[in-house]
């Protein structure tokens, strides 16, 4: 699978993932992945997790080689998945939708379906943001030394911060 | 090396390993600097201060990172101002990590001026107050462990303090530029641009990290007491690590040319919208203006991926 296509791939789980801890859910999510145009379709269930990316990886790719034809490893078109997960005040769903152009994710589009008060105040600031939002280029395909950024924060905030997580969805 | 400090992992690449002097004066520079200035232990200086009130002599770091503070308050119009730090305790970033905000609105952040008195650096605040150096605390300390290596008589190096980094030396390919990725603020196996430093420091901000629910973080308008909500990560290049730091704060509250004005020493800064494409000014880099960078890469010199 090419890069681009595992990108456009893993786009889709991490938002959502996003959109998951941005309710404080839990983690139970179901997908489905459909291959508009090319009439190709393969199911996936992607939770806020790595390992649940990566069996995302795995079934998009059977999904969508069978139509391999366009030069890369991701038919044009449109995608689109449902994530679900259960929210303190009840299931909430969010369907992600990528547009491909040449193995390049040359749209994303995201609809919130909920309903609950706070999911959707939670949701509706996910989604206003989220086409906007520069997509950016995959680490592994930039040659960089170190990276900038805030993600190694560590020590009591994020254990705290993780801590309340825990209690909001259990 | 590689050691946790102020809440963060540290990580110091050098061409041979450090010999143990050094790495325990690094490690007493970090223990003095947090029992100074953490607002997050009992026993710190800053915790005193707020407790008793008073006037006290804050030392050269406090004067240089105080000396900073007040540029920033005036260039952004009150908006940095060193004082939030009972705001940001009442929205929940407290000692105790409590992360709940207390009901009704903070009060209101008290006024920087006539509180630092530069000529004689001594520092004068009422009880109750909280110092929150936190835009250039952690770049000052970066600056200081890059300057026991130079005193140790290192000549290349990179500390790098959980993303907030300080070069000095050839890169480790010889004479390119340390390559480093800006690193996408959702996702944190991208990178939204790449910029190449070199005897220079970088300092990257995000109101999603240190952030505890929704709207709340640690980056907070003084002026109304609230987190900011218009800009979600920042970037800034400098010639220290500390005016790369105070930059990627300030670039919060002003656009990226005026923040290049306001502070002398600013290289380069980076910008990610709330909503919008990437905004930057200083790119590409002095590196490239001198015809440093002349490796043959994919990305030139100070790309963002707008």
């Amino acid at each position: 699978m090419t890069l681009a296509a595992r990108r456009a791939v893993t786009v889709a789980a991490s938002l959502a993932a996003v959109g998951a801890l941005a309710a404080c859910g839990t983690g139970e999510a179901t997908d489905a992945v459909e291959n508009g145009s090319a009439s190709e379709s393969a199911t996936a269930s992607p939770t806020p997790s790595d390992q649940a990316s990566e069996s995302t990886s795995e079934d998009a790719s059977e999904g969508a080689s069978a139509d391999g034809s366009t030069g890369g490893t991701y038919a044009d078109g449109t995608y689109s998945a449902t994530g679900s997960y259960v929210s303190p005040g009840g299931p909430e769903s969010i369907e992600v939708t990528l547009t491909l152009t040449s193995d390049v994710v040359s749209a994303v589009e995201v609809v919130s379906n909920a309903e609950n008060p706070n999911s959707v105040r939670y949701q509706g600031e996910f989604v206003d943001g989220i086409a906007d939002v520069v997509v950016g280029v995959a680490l592994d395909d930039l040659e960089v030394d170190k990276v900038a950024g805030s993600s190694l924060t560590s020590g009591g905030f994020n254990e705290a911060v993780e801590t309340i997580k825990g209690e909001a969805g259990a | 090396m590689l050691f946790e400090g102020i809440g963060t992992h540290w990580r110091i690449d050098t061409p041979q390993t450090l010999p143990l002097s050094v790495e325990a004066r690094i490690q007493a520079a970090v223990a003095e600097f947090d029992y100074m200035w953490s607002r997050f232990r009992q026993d710190s200086l800053v915790t005193a201060l707020g407790r008793e009130g008073g006037t006290i002599p804050v030392g050269h770091d406090g004067e240089a990172m105080l000396r900073l503070y007040s540029r920033l308050y005036t260039a952004t119009d009150g908006a940095v101002n060193p004082l939030v730090g009972a705001a940001l305790e009442h929205l929940g970033y407290d000692a105790s990590y409590r992360l709940t905000p207390l009901p009704g609105a903070p009060a209101p952040v008290p006024t920087w001026e006539g509180i630092f008195q530069g000529t004689t650096a001594l520092l004068t605040v009422r009880r109750g107050t909280v110092l929150d150096v936190g835009a250039v605390g952690k770049g000052r300390l970066v600056d200081l462990v890059a300057d026991i290596l130079v005193r140790a008589g290192q000549k290349a190096f990179t500390v790098d303090a959980g993303g907030d980094m300080r070069h000095l030396g050839p890169g480790p390919d010889g004479d390119a530029p340390l390559r480093v990725a800006l690193e996408h603020p959702f996702d944190t196996s991208r990178a939204v641009g790449v910029v190449g430093l070199r005897d220079a420091a970088i300092a990257a901000s995000a109101t999603n990290r240190r952030a505890w629910a929704e709207g709340l973080h640690h980056v907070i308008d003084a002026r109304t007491g609230r987190p900011v909500g218009d800009v979600v990560a920042t970037w800034a290049v400098a010639r220290t690590a500390m005016l790369a730091d105070a930059a990627s704060t300030a670039a919060f509250f002003l656009p990226p040319e005026q923040v290049l004005t306001a502070l002398d020493g600013v290289h380069a800064v980076v910008v990610m919208p709330a909503r919008g494409p990437l905004r930057s000014a200083g790119l590409p880099g002095p590196a490239d203006a001198q015809g440093a960078d002349v490796r043959p890469a994919p990305l030139a010199y100070g790309e963002v991926f707008a």
